[in-house]
């Protein structure tokens, strides 16, 4: 059984099969070795709204050896690398069985972003927030959605429904303290995601003493 | 069985800590490395090996432990075929020596084993595998059936020697293991529960479904029970007082009654870690 073949006949039956919420497609041309896959965040949980980009390379010796999966979009997650994308999840790796398909990984991928398991991090620094200060965690994830994974406007259960409140505020964020990174060259979505991570939403005299060193540290990372 | 309640999300953490450099291999470079490394080492011995003569084991070995055992077994003229240790020695083993007993076969004889062997895919159906996700290993099977009845025992260890037909094998071979365990539960459950709650469906998928990991005792008494027609020896060869290797024999525990003749008698020898083929 040939590789081509076999990716082949998965991306028919995952095409008859539109109600599964999974795509496939070639990453370019019509090379069926090299693909992005897409799937929706999960409801209930701060990835909902957010579509969010797999890309796959398909191995030599696939489907007897896993195919190689990271996240293209930028995920909130401490099994997701926030850095690179690079996923953990066993089944990726030394658990791989060839009759598991790209349909069923990207579904698991779907139902890692619903059940995180912080003791086993990817990402150390995500999974000290996720465990540490929950409610932060979400806000953070949910802020990511909305940015990187086309999420709609997030709505924190505390917000008032009717008039939508800015991000500044949903996050207890000092704008002013926003613009002075901004007028350093940093993007405002890098420098809301370092203050909601870090906790520190504010600098300046009134603000905890070194709390600008330590934003920066993050900024430059 | 160590890891057969292992979370979902096993890593070792490396991205975004503070000493993090993009520069520096992370995770998943370093396990495809690794892995890489694994493959080539793999790579050098052949899926399937020529049958060679017991002193060529024996000379391996300096450790009387080991020596005492091997020369009570085989009295000398026992062989043994080398299989890759790639985690699937164990199916492949088993596999290849199947299909090797029954070479000798009549045609007729082969054509009723094949039925037989593809009468099994009803238990895959049973388990609640899609025909889709097992079909194409089922057909390799299926065509190496086919041409059983003309091939020559070096053709055999060829065909065996391309890593496509051996793989679909393994994983047939898995599968009808991991669906006589599902469908069997109140053989298994006592031996699968750890008390941590691991179920039938984790343990298969972690320890039977799961490509290149070997397979250890309960796989192996499941597989023999799926196929029915084969018993299996497993002559352990380990460091444990006495002169004689421990045999470990299982017998299929309902012997199919489609079938006429005798049962093929497999024998594989155990190494700590890995099996290879034992010809008394």
């Amino acid at each position: 059984m040939s590789r081509e073949r076999r990716i082949a006949k998965e991306l028919r039956a995952l095409h008859d099969d539109p109600e599964s919420g999974i795509f496939l497609q070639p990453a370019q041309g019509d090379d069926i070795t090299h693909l992005v896959g897409s799937f929706a965040g999960p409801r209930d949980t701060p990835y909902e709204g957010g579509r969010y980009l797999v890309d796959i390379k398909i191995p030599y010796d696939y489907p007897f050896k896993p195919p190689i999966m990271r996240f293209d979009t930028k995920v909130y997650h401490p099994n997701i690398s926030s850095q690179t994308g690079a996923i953990c999840l066993d089944i990726l790796k030394d658990k791989w069985s060839p009759v598991l398909t790209l349909k069923a990984s990207l579904i698991s991928l779907q139902s890692l972003l619903a059940s995180p398991e912080p003791t086993n991090p990817q990402d150390a620094e995500v999974a000290k927030h996720y465990l540490s200060d929950r409610q932060g965690f979400d806000n953070t994830a949910r802020y990511w959605a909305k940015i990187y994974a086309g999420a709609g406007v997030a709505t924190s259960t505390d917000a008032s429904p009717s008039e939508p409140k800015s991000i500044f505020e949903q996050y207890g964020i000092d704008p002013e303290s926003v613009k002075i990174f901004e007028g350093m060259g940093f993007a405002q979505d890098r420098i809301i995601e370092v203050m909601n991570r870090t906790g520190i939403k504010k600098i300046g005299s009134d603000a905890p003493a070194g709390a600008e060193d330590r934003l920066l540290e993050e900024l430059l990372k | 069985m160590d890891d057969s309640a292992a979370t979902k999300a096993t890593c070792e953490t490396t991205a975004a800590t503070s000493d993090y450099e993009p520069d520096e291999l992370d995770d998943a470079t370093i396990l495809r490395l690794t892995q890489e490394i694994k493959d080539t080492e793999a790579l050098k011995t052949p899926l399937v090996g020529e049958l060679k003569p017991i002193s060529v084991l024996l000379d391996e070995y300096d450790d009387p432990a080991f020596r005492g055992k091997i020369k009570v077994l085989g009295g000398g003229n026992a062989k043994y075929r080398q299989i890759r240790g790639d985690g699937n020695c164990a199916w492949i083993a088993f596999a290849f020596r199947f299909f090797e007993l029954a070479l000798a076969y009549h045609a007729e004889e082969i054509e009723i084993l094949k039925k037989h062997v593809m009468s099994l895919t009803s238990l895959l159906d049973q388990a609640g595998y899609n025909e889709n996700g097992y079909i194409d290993f089922i057909e390799e099977t299926e065509a190496l059936f086919s041409k059983l009845p003309d091939m020559s025992a070096e053709a055999l260890v060829e065909e065996f020697n391309n890593i496509e037909v051996s793989s679909a094998l393994v994983v047939h071979f898995r599968l009808l293991a991991a669906a006589y365990v599902k469908t069997h539960p109140e053989d298994y459950m006592p031996f699968i529960d750890d008390g941590e709650g691991t179920t039938i469906e984790e343990y298969c998928n972690r320890q039977i479904e799961a490509f290149a990991v070997e397979a250890d005792h309960l796989a192996l008494s499941a597989l023999v029970n799926a196929v029915g027609k084969a018993e299996l020896g497993v002559v352990y060869m380990d460091r444990s007082a006495g002169e004689d290797a421990v045999v470990h024999s299982f017998v299929p525990m309902t012997t199919t009654t489609t079938m006429t003749g005798e049962q093929i008698k497999i024998d594989l020898l155990y190494r700590p870690g890995h099996y290879d083929i034992f010809y008394r």
